[in-house]
């Protein structure tokens, strides 16, 4: 029954998809209704404020519309391609700022009944993590942010990116090890 | 012997759906523990923060934005919108308005005796020797002037130069606005006989002249903030003829396009409120009324919009959604304002808030009340968790002005512009790769580099 549902899903999806590619605004819509917080989100982690996460996320789905002629239903899935997008906007971002500052920016992430001391060591913890996490390769990278960050199962992980759940744990595990010889190694990251 | 990584993902799975703790996963896997340790306390502290999330009012101002972008790329025309937000605003205005005074110039040089004056009077406002001139000069033009979008445009342009008009006696002499509000009256009252008289009119012009309409209301809410209290009742009733004239635009527009005509409401729902909220903020109750007075009216118009579009057979499940978004975003912003407004102007929004709709036959989809009609908003307004709540889902928790939960980002209101911030401009080549976490090239669906793709036949949309 659940297989059902969500194969009505993916196939509503796809329609969605088709309207898009031939020019229907209204499907593009609700493909942005659907995908905009994962976009958001997925900027607002690489630039750490909201201002500039707004403006790009916006530029994403413009391009998006101008190049959705181009998608491919048999490559990755519409949000990885979006997310393909966001990373490549986030990097002209950066690259147009000349440095990389923004491994510094803080991240609101401030629990409001947290005391000053928790709240200190919450965002130094996020800020090492962060630091690691956007110096890991991209599909490690892309994997973490996408299980941890983004709020997707394995599942949704591995058929995002084309892989198995197998090749995600594999991953995961890699990425996790390869940033805690990063946060050890500290040198990385101050 | 199960593997590492899927002893790693099944404790990370269990310990964030709260089915086992740390130190139990640990206890159970002791063998590995050592290695399992620092890898699951790296990845508990970068668990999900619900923070990251944008904000109702941004998703929705970004979705009319898109959807703007889309409808002028498709209609053939230059993106205006998508220029104004790139920091280029008023460009089209400018140029419009500019073409037509030009034209005037041209037509009154031909008449040897009136060139000079013509010329002399074009800067006159109300109340100059000259200035009777310029109205003349005008006059000819309109008659000068055929078909009606060619019309509508021409008395936009020219409202827009009564409120030059009305902006430079503000000045110095806002006792005399009142023949130039009169003269913004009768070019918008003109207009709204044309668009409500001529079913050949396009839906890309009906949607121009509804932002144009939104535009003018931004432009007379700057003039009002710039001068006296006594002067102000004059120059509101330009705003009314702005959004006589934008519900009449609107109106013709949903028969045919009725979630672009539900997007430009709320984009115009959404500036009353932040406009309501700017006048609370420096306790200037009455413009904040009348804001509030022209938000209810929208409300009411969206219900108009839906009966249009089920009496033309559209499917009203995006309006709804929509509608049901915009409602979870402004349910924010008057939170805000609790409590700082007179009771009647509250009574008025919970009106707005809870009345159903008046459709025989019909179940649902009062923009303004949501799914359930039991649950009508009740003191103080309802704040919903998540984005598609229906406002009347939460009920009743007492909130205290100042204790709501950060307002939407309000964008600026500036004379004569739509609203929003500027954006940034649509088309740019794609970006290279590089970086940090570069990501490798990959077959199919790279959406920015030409060329990619399979081939990329660049079918479908045209």
């Amino acid at each position: 029954m659940q297989e059902d549902k969500n194969s009505e899903s993916v196939a509503k999806h796809d329609l969605l998809i088709d309207g898009a590619i031939n020019g229907n605004a209204a499907d593009f819509g609700r493909l942005y209704d659907l995908h905009v917080e994962r976009v958001y989100r997925h900027i607002y982690y690489r630039v750490g404020n909201n201002k500039d996460a707004e403006d790009l996320t916006q530029q994403v789905f413009l391009r998006a519309w101008k190049a959705i002629g181009r998608y491919r239903k048999t490559g990755s899935s519409f949000l990885t391609w979006l997310l393909r997008i966001s990373h490549n906007l986030v990097v002209d971002f950066y690259r147009s700022k000349r440095d990389i500052a923004y491994l510094d920016s803080e991240l609101d992430l401030k629990d409001p009944d947290a005391s000053p001391e928790k709240i200190a060591e919450e965002n130094y913890d996020q800020l090492q993590i962060r630091k690691v996490i956007l110096q890991l390769p991209y599909e490690q990278q892309q994997v973490i942010l996408m299980s941890f960050i983004e709020g997707f199962t394995y599942s949704e992980v591995a058929a995002s990116l084309g892989k198995s759940e197998g090749n995600i744990r594999v991953i995961v595990h890699r990425a996790l090890k390869k940033m805690r010889q990063m946060l050890e190694a500290g040198k990385n990251l101050d | 012997m199960k593997r590492t990584e899927d002893i790693l993902a099944k404790c990370i799975e269990d310990i964030k759906a709260d089915k086992t703790t740390l130190e139990d996963c640990l206890a159970e896997y002791s063998a590995r523990r050592q290695e399992l340790e620092p890898l699951l306390r790296i990845a508990l502290i970068i668990r999900e923060s619900p923070r990251y999330k944008p904000t109702n009012d941004f998703r929705i101002r970004t979705r009319v934005r898109l959807m703007d972008y889309i409808h002028e790329e498709q209609s053939g025309k230059k993106p205006w919108r998508a220029v104004l937000y790139s920091g280029v605003r008023h460009s089209w205005r400018r140029a419009w308005f500019k073409a037509v005074m030009i034209s005037v110039t041209v037509l009154v040089a031909l008449s040897a005796s009136g060139a000079g004056a013509a010329y002399a009077a074009k800067d006159s406002l109300p109340g100059e020797a000259l200035y009777p001139v310029k109205t003349v000069t005008e006059q000819v033009r309109r008659t000068l002037t055929f078909g009606d979008m060619a019309r509508i445009e021409l008395e936009l342009a020219l409202a827009g130069t009564r409120l030059e008009e009305v902006q430079a006696l503000t000045q110095e002499n806002a006792d005399r606005t009142g023949q130039a509000i009169e003269g913004y009256e009768n070019s918008i009252s003109l207009a709204i006989d044309k668009v409500k008289n001529n079913r050949e009119i396009s839906t890309h012009e009906l949607e121009m002249i509804a932002m144009e309409a939104l535009g003018h209301i931004y432009w007379i809410d700057a003039i009002v903030d710039s001068i006296v209290m006594r002067e102000r009742e004059t120059i509101r009733q330009a705003t009314e003829a702005a959004f006589t004239l934008q519900l009449q635009a609107l109106r013709i527009l949903s028969e045919e396009e009725p979630v672009r005509a539900t997007e430009i409401n709320i984009e115009t729902m959404q500036s009353r409120l932040n406009r309501t909220n700017s006048a609370v903020d420096r306790g200037d109750i009455l413009e904040a009324e009348a804001a509030i007075r022209h938000y209810v009216q929208l409300r009411e118009f969206s219900v108009e919009i839906i009966q249009i579009a089920r009496a033309y057979n559209h499917d009203i499940t995006v309006i709804d959604t929509l509608n049901e978004q915009a409602a979870s975003a402004q349910l924010e912003t008057i939170n805000k304002m609790y409590g700082k407004l007179p009771d009647e102007t509250m009574s008025s929004l919970k009106k707005a808030f809870g009345q159903p709709e008046q459709v025989p036959g019909k179940e649902t989809t009062n923009p303004t009340q949501g799914k359930s009609e039991n649950n009508a908003l009740k003191e103080p307004f309802s704040q919903p968790e998540e984005q598609g709540n229906q406002p009347e889902e939460l009920g009743n928790q007492p909130e205290e002005p100042g204790n709501q939960p950060e307002g939407p980002n309000t964008p600026p209101e500036q004379p004569g512009m739509p609203p929003g911030e500027p954006g940034t401009p649509p088309g740019e080549p794609g970006a290279p790769p590089g970086g940090p976490g570069t990501p490798p090239e990959e077959a199919g669906n790279q959406p920015e580099e030409p060329g990619n793709g399979n081939g990329g036949s660049g079918s479908g949309k045209k």
